[in-house]
């Protein structure tokens, strides 16, 4: 039987830069996939549409450039990365119908299948720089898969910085505390190695 | 700016100091000015390292103005590392100060016959040249305080290193920053060899007593800068993306695309690159706080300010804020993802006068060869100081990547003209693999910036629905660059003006508030032109050819993953750049 790996975190929203890693190197997300970029955007992540539109300047999926958010269809497995604009002719050229998408069009985005077949997936979404610290809070606090070594040094570091404590603001399943011994000397690192935890965190100070 | 300092090293009684009026460069200033007087003065032919080649150093049209951004200093020559003609740009304080002074250029000629080492003193009274045999083969930071020691702390020094002493044709020249540190760098194409060839160990420029340039017309070039500031301000690249992160929020980015060179170019994606990125590169700034850490300017009046201070484990500042290139060519290019060990190799190079680039691609290729495993940091810190120390190693890896390749027999050598690439795979980017092959300057990612080509109208009337191609776009945003790169504005600039027409509006209102004359989007253009026709002219009296204006082989049958492409644009469509 799967024992389930989930920890629940209470932070205070001044410690979100923490994630900001983890944010990079990508979370899992269950969803629904076969529907379009802009959907899965707006309506599974609950991304506002301006928000899309106007800071959401460079987006890769499975790292191609992507262009057209409603005509980008998603499937099962697919890294989707979001970043704000970036700087340089190489920064101008990978931004989202930009006048210089030329220069990358080798990795553009190329057209989605016409008919996917809606159904549930998995999609790893890495987010970046601003896009981290604005939307990363909201993200985890839906809920997210995460490396659980990434995990480990994000968590080693708040408690290090003295921002949480292990037995007060952690909470563990059973099948997580069987990887998180307290007594360990390196006590996350090496138990939760090469395996996923499921991490929700509940902020205060955020709304 | 009315004048400029002519120096003659081969003086019959040693150096000669004149001052001259501007003659046919006047109305020139930065890259304009460096490229056109080493086109009309230095023989195409000449050894880059002999009297017949000048060192030419100009302030931008703006600098010493209360223009903000306007502190970018060009520095020109024949390069030593590629045979052609060389514009390499830094920050510091210098551009302002000589502007202030009223100097346009200082050209320094000819060539000491006798083994002594010179310090230039510029200020308000003019120049004086004396040997220093003292400062000798001493490192930037040390020369500095040496400097300090002597004139004070309200200078500017233009400077090289033992490696330019050395005529290593990696050699950087140094510019000091708001903080007297020799971290801002004339990086690319060997340019402090050249400045070692002529014997000139530093030049220490007071500015005491001079004023600000005042514009013609006061009002308008206020209002335009108030303007060009807030343009500045309010966009998201400029004014929030390169202060909070610097140049290296690229890292995650580029990676993602499997555009980031990894392991001496064969591969498109480095697995630490997380590591070392701009997101964790301020994080740990910040944690270990210090002045200026993770935001500062490399000048004074610059309001993006996309640079910081890097301070050690135990709070010791180490060097500035290691930019994307930087960090790019000592950390993935060499496997390396430790930003302390990134940090420590860029102070050696600052210290030794070193580009950080062709530095990175060089130590990339000896590791190819087997000089030393991919990732490690300690051989790497080692490399850098063996070039420090002029062993015969450290010869050969200060002479660049291309020589490097050379002696080791390696194939996989990542240049254009014998300079070393920057930090994006052209094979996955292909455009700028366009820049890279046509660049007067060798491989070069500032050549052609994402400038408002559009705004300006650059190639004629294109139809902004229509995209260009990568050959028309790479050559009208060349074109455009070159045109900011003579007003002593930093690049950076570049996304506000693109994406704001009103700050683009106020760019050139800035220039014409400044020269009393309006200016428009086609003089910018007329001027760019100009600069490129006749920087590749010099290439071509130098022996360059169209079959020069090509990447390395193996970029066309090597494909690089994670993409799996190669660089598919053809040699007769890069044959075309130049046909404007
Ligand atoms: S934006 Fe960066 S490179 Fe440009 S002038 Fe400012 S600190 Fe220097």
């Amino acid at each position: 039987m799967k024992i389930a790996n989930t920890l629940i975190l209470n932070l205070p929203i001044t410690a979100a830069g923490i994630f900001s890693k983890l944010l990079g190197r990508g979370v899992m997300l269950d969803t629904t996939v076969g529907i379009s970029l802009q959907d899965f955007l707006r309506q599974h992540i609950g991304i506002k549409s301006d928000y899309i539109e106007n800071r959401l300047q460079t987006v890769f999926v499975n790292g191609r450039a992507a262009d057209c958010f409603d005509e980008q269809i998603i499937a099962d497995q697919d890294v989707i990365a979001l970043s704000v604009a970036m700087p340089g002719l190489v920064g101008a050229a990978f931004r989202k119908k930009g006048r210089l998408s030329v220069l990358r069009k080798t990795i553009s985005q190329k057209k989605s299948p016409l008919k996917t077949k809606i159904s549930k997936g998995v999609i790893t979404l890495k987010l970046f720089n601003m896009v981290a610290q604005e939307i990363g809070p909201q993200i985890l606090s839906n809920g997210v898969r995460v490396d659980a070594e990434l995990l480990a040094q994000a968590l080693k570091k708040l408690i290090g910085e003295k921002i949480i404590s292990l037995s007060q603001d952690v909470k563990m399943s059973e099948g997580a505390q069987n990887l998180v011994q307290k007594d360990m000397q390196d006590p996350f690192e090496k138990r939760l190695k090469s395996t996923t935890v499921e991490l929700t965190v509940r902020w205060s100070g955020w709304h | 700016m009315d004048k400029i300092i002519r120096i003659n090293m081969s003086g019959l009684n040693g150096p000669e100091i004149k001052t001259q009026s501007l003659g046919a460069y006047a109305g020139l200033g930065g890259r304009a000015m460096t490229s056109s007087v080493v086109a009309k003065e230095v023989p195409a032919s000449c050894h880059p390292l002999s009297a017949e080649n000048k060192l030419v150093i100009a302030p931008g049209l703006l600098s010493g103005s209360a223009a903000a951004m306007s502190g970018r200093i060009s520095v020109g020559c024949k390069s030593p590392l590629t045979g052609a003609i060389k514009e390499a740009n830094s920050g510091g304080q210098a551009s302002q100060m000589l502007a202030r002074l009223g100097y346009a250029a200082i050209i320094v000629e000819g060539k000491p016959k006798e083994d002594t080492l010179y310090k230039l003193i510029i200020n308000k009274d003019g120049a004086a040249i004396s040997v220093d045999n003292s400062l000798k083969m001493l490192g930037n930071y040390e020369l500095v305080e040496k400097i300090k020691a002597a004139h004070g702390d309200k200078i500017s020094c233009i400077c090289i290193g033992p490696a330019g002493e050395m005529k290593l044709c990696a050699a950087s020249i140094a510019f000091t920053d708001m903080e007297l540190r020799p971290t801002r760098h004339a990086g690319r194409g060997g340019v402090g060899a050249v400045m070692g060839a002529k014997a000139i160990k530093v030049i220490v420029i007071d500015d005491s007593g001079a004023k600000m340039r005042r514009p013609e017309d006061p009002e308008k070039f206020k209002t335009a800068n108030k303007a060009f500031v807030a343009g500045l301000r309010k966009h998201p690249v400029t004014g929030e993306g390169l202060p909070a992160y610097g140049t290296n929020v690229l890292t995650n980015v580029v990676n993602e695309a499997g555009a980031y060179p990894t392991n001496n170019f064969t591969s498109g994606q480095f697995d630490g690159a997380s590591k070392i990125s701009g997101e964790a590169q301020a994080e740990l700034e910040i944690s270990r706080g210090g002045k200026a850490a993770a935001t500062h300017g490399c000048h004074r009046g610059c309001i993006i300010r996309c640079s910081g201070s890097f301070y050690d484990k135990n709070g010791n500042f180490l060097t500035k804020q290691p930019e994307y290139e930087t960090v790019w060519a000592h950390g993935a290019n060499c496997g390396i993802d430790d930003l302390d060990a990134i940090a420590q190799l860029d102070r050696l190079d600052d210290d030794f006068g070193l580009d950080t680039i062709e530095m990175g691609a060089a130590i990339g290729v000896a590791m190819e060869a087997g000089i030393a495993e991919f990732g490690d940091a300690k051989e790497a810190i080692r490399l850098i100081k063996e070039v420090g120390n002029g062993t015969a190693l450290g010869r050969i890896l200060g002479n660049g990547a291309a020589v490097t390749g050379k002696v080791f027999g390696i194939e996989r050598v990542p240049v254009v003209k014998g300079q070393a690439m920057p930090a994006y795979d052209p094979r996955t980017v292909q455009g700028i693999g366009v820049t890279y092959a046509t660049s007067t300057m060798g491989a070069d990612h500032t050549s052609g910036y994402a400038v408002a080509t559009n705004l300006l109208s650059v190639g004629g009337s294109v139809d902004p629905l229509k995209p260009e191609g990568q050959i028309e776009l790479s050559r009208n945003l060349q074109i455009a660059t070159a045109a900011i790169d003579a007003t002593g504005m930093c690049l950076f600039i570049a996304f506000a003006i693109l994406d704001q027409p009103e700050t683009f509006q106020a760019l050139l209102d800035l220039i014409g508030g400044f020269s009393g004359q309006p200016i428009t989007a086609d003089d910018v253009t007329h001027l760019g032109k100009t600069i490129l026709k006749v920087e590749r002219d010099f290439n071509v009296r130098a022996g360059f050819t169209s079959k020069d204006d090509r990447l390395p082989d193996y970029f066309k049958s090597e494909k690089v993953a994670p993409h799996d492409i190669t660089f598919g644009v053809k040699d007769e469509d890069l044959d075309n750049f130049f046909n404007f």
